[in-house]
């Protein structure tokens, strides 16, 4: 990969991995840290050549464990022990502005950073079972379980938050 | 696994991701959602997500490709440096630290330098010829023989390092 084909890649990658990375740790400022991360880790692996698809799945794999790194070392170890506020659904971010994100960003902030991760790669993403279990590391046969449950608890959530809003209007 | 998972959720995915739902698509799989209340949650999800997506790339992303890779390549350069000088380091240490032992030992043997002529001599008595002539040059002192141990030893250290390089290295 020379550097026009890597910045060609960047603009094609860049926004999903940075969405991953902000909705998945609910810190804009942390995500934009880390892609910078990501593609320098990225840029060190010696499998540029391994077709677009490839070198897509990797990256995301270098944010995943980056996170998970990122959790490990500072407390609170998942997004379950921050405040609200730190999401960025009170003010101040891009997601904060918008109704609807402020509902997903309540609705991550009640789950595990797995199911987080999970929801985000098959349903913003697109990623086939398969992918999130190369980019996580988890067994492919148990993500299907995984993701089930995951998108109940966030959907039984978003019905809530929608009825109660149906309400107070 | 069809008990627990809808067998429209694939076709209901591919509609949803490809802007089908809900007027372009198939009529069934809309009356099919109507009943399914899975297939509902998934449509209610992956709305909210793809709705989130959207709205996450008006946002600017921060940073520029091109200083990306020249960081990238630099990092490169400095793991490639890393990669040589480690192997390197640790063979010097590793010949410190033999020589730190053979500096020690002397120390002891030092002050006990009958134990060291008969170390030597039995050397010699074993057919190693050069040893035993060593050995005839520096029996007069004993100051000679430390300097002989020193340098013996330091070598020893010297070519443990460098082995430990050449296997780190080769690995």
């Amino acid at each position: 990969m020379n550097h026009e084909e890597f910045a060609g890649f960047y603009q094609r990658t860049a926004r999903p991995v940075w969405s991953y990375l902000a909705h998945v740790s609910g810190n804009p400022a942390l995500a934009d840290d880390l892609l910078q991360e990501s593609y320098l880790r990225f840029l060190c692996a010696a499998r540029l050549s391994d077709g677009e698809g490839a070198c897509r799945r990797y990256l995301f794999r270098i944010a995943t464990n980056l996170l998970r790194d990122h959790w490990r070392r500072h407390a609170p170890s998942s997004l379950e022990d921050l405040p609200e506020a730190a999401l960025g659904t009170e003010q101040g971010s891009d997601i904060a502005r918008i109704e609807s994100q402020k509902m997903l960003a309540r609705g991550f902030h009640r789950m595990s950073s797995r199911e987080r991760q999970l929801l985000w790669l098959a349903y913003a993403e697109g990623a086939t079972h398969a992918e999130i279990a190369e980019i996580t590391g988890l067994r492919a046969a148990g993500i299907r379980i995984l993701l089930y449950r995951a998108r109940r608890k966030l959907a039984r959530f978003l019905k809530q938050r929608s009825s109660a809003c149906e309400k107070r209007s | 696994m069809n008990l627990l998972f809808c067998p429209s959720e694939k076709e209901l995915q591919e509609a949803l991701r490809e802007g089908r739902w809900p007027q372009a698509c198939d009529p069934e799989l809309r009356a099919h959602v109507d009943r399914c209340r899975d297939c509902q949650e998934l449509v209610l999800v992956m709305q909210t997500l793809q709705k989130a997506k959207s709205q996450m790339h008006l946002a600017g992303v921060s940073g520029s490709p091109g200083l990306l890779w020249w960081r990238g390549q630099l990092r490169r350069r400095n793991e490639a440096i890393q990669s040589v000088t480690e192997p390197l380091a640790l063979a010097q240490k590793a010949g410190l630290l033999g020589l730190l032992v053979a500096f020690f030992v002397l120390i002891w043997q030092g002050s006990h330098p009958s134990d060291l002529l008969n170390l030597f001599q039995s050397l010699s008595s074993s057919g190693f010829s050069p040893l035993e002539h060593l050995w005839a040059l520096a029996s007069g002192a004993n100051a000679s023989i430390l300097v002989l141990g020193v340098a013996g030893l330091a070598t020893l250290a010297f070519f443990a390092g460098f082995a430990i390089f050449l296997l780190r290295d080769e690995s």
